[in-house]
């Protein structure tokens, strides 16, 4: 899969929307196949009958003389071609989502998604692309990994289930030494916590359970 | 609680009923605008489509509790990559079962099995009214098989509506 970045605000290449610039390195600095390439053509413009397997984020609030529907032609599932819309205003995004089609939206803010991505997730992201199955998941706020799985592990203990804490160690990032579970845990659930009490109640609507699972995973990170 | 961004086959399932299907093939459409499709220009959808969506949604109430269960992110939370199987299935174990009871879910199967046939059994009423040839008599038929259509369709909406829309934690 190759990315796509249409943002005519861009200034030598630089995209002003903020987040965007982020989200674009994320996927550019992977160890892949992904031209960094700031596109400014109309979809008119764009050959776009041959091409396949490509992700086109497009920044929604300035297209000159162009609206969303003229951008929404370029996808197509069939092909792989995808269509994602960003925005400084991302809930109003939304009902221009047509998944099935291959049109997509992120529609929270762009900062916040950007930096809960690591490269696994965008790996499975791309791969779901590929399979024609776009897995918009990415682009949503959730726990991260490790709050999750120490949740699970708590409702396991709670339930008698006797885990071997030596199974869960892990291998660190360069793979030399092993890191503690609940040592991961911490650090995740302290930048989550701290990134959670950032956020707008539009961003989680159920904010009154979080906050509560939230309680119960501090109760057992501690 | 479901958990935000973390989606589920069955729920992309549940979301293609509800949204492609229900909302926007069956419960889009006035009893006039059947009529037209009946006498002027068919419906491709009727003929092909919605017995199969009938199907999938017997198979999502069949695999209603495992569909939105968190034991499913045992095998895909990377934190659990070097766990061995044995611990992974003692932790699915007792996730599912603190999950079942928490949330109920298993509640739903029966009635969403039943709303589902009983659309299915209005669908395929009104593909035979379907094949009647067009007369003032037989469109007060088609009408009004297509409000019995819109009635269990509305039903089998508000069911899959209730539906998590997510994985869901205990």
């Amino acid at each position: 899969m190759k990315c796509w970045w249409y943002d005519y605000s861009a200034i030598n290449n630089r995209p002003q929307l903020k987040g965007f610039s982020d989200l674009m390195s994320l996927f550019i600095n992977r160890d892949c196949d992904i031209p960094n390439r700031i596109l400014k053509k109309k979809p008119t413009d764009l050959n776009i009958d041959d091409v396949t397997n490509i992700i086109c984020f497009i920044h929604a609030d300035t297209i000159p003389g162009l609206t969303k529907e003229d951008w929404k032609r370029i996808a197509s599932v069939e092909h792989r071609r995808y269509v994602i819309f960003v925005s400084s205003h991302p809930k109003d995004l939304k009902t221009h989502v047509d998944a099935e089609q291959g049109i997509n939206a992120i529609t929270h803010d762009l900062s916040k998604v950007a930096s809960a991505l690591d490269e696994n997730k965008i790996k499975y992201f791309l791969e779901s692309c590929a399979k024609g199955k776009l897995d918009s998941s990415l682009f949503e706020l959730t726990l991260p990994e490790w709050v999750l799985a120490a949740y699970l592990i708590g409702i396991a203990k709670d339930n008698d289930v006797v885990i071997d804490e030596n199974a869960l160690r892990q291998c660190s990032k360069d793979g030399e030494n092993d890191v503690e579970f609940w040592d991961c845990v911490k650090a995740e659930f302290n930048r989550f916590s701290i990134s959670y009490r950032m956020q707008s109640v539009d961003d989680y609507p159920n904010q009154e359970q979080l906050k509560s699972l939230l309680g119960v995973i501090a109760d057992k990170v501690a | 609680m479901t958990i935000p961004g973390i989606i589920s086959n069955s729920d992309i399932v549940r979301a293609r009923l509800k949204h492609s299907w229900l909302e926007n093939q069956l419960l889009n459409k006035t009893s006039q605008e059947v009529v037209y499709l009946w006498a002027e220009t068919g419906w491709p959808a009727l003929e092909n489509e919605f017995s199969e969506r009938v199907k999938d949604t017997l198979n999502l109430a069949d695999d209603l509790e495992n569909g939105f269960s968190p034991a499913q992110l045992v095998d895909r939370l990377a934190p659990f990559a070097k766990v061995d199987q044995e611990a992974k299935e003692l932790i699915k174990q007792a996730v599912h079962e603190a999950y079942l009871e928490s949330s109920k879910i298993s509640d739903f199967r029966m009635p969403l099995r039943e709303d589902a046939m009983a659309l299915g059994e209005a669908l395929d009423e009104l593909h035979k009214a379907w094949q009647l040839p067009v007369t003032e008599g037989h469109e007060q038929i088609l009408r009004s098989v297509w409000q019995k259509v819109s009635i269990k369709a509305k039903a089998l909406h508000t069911i899959l509506e209730r539906l998590p829309k997510g994985v869901v934690l205990p």
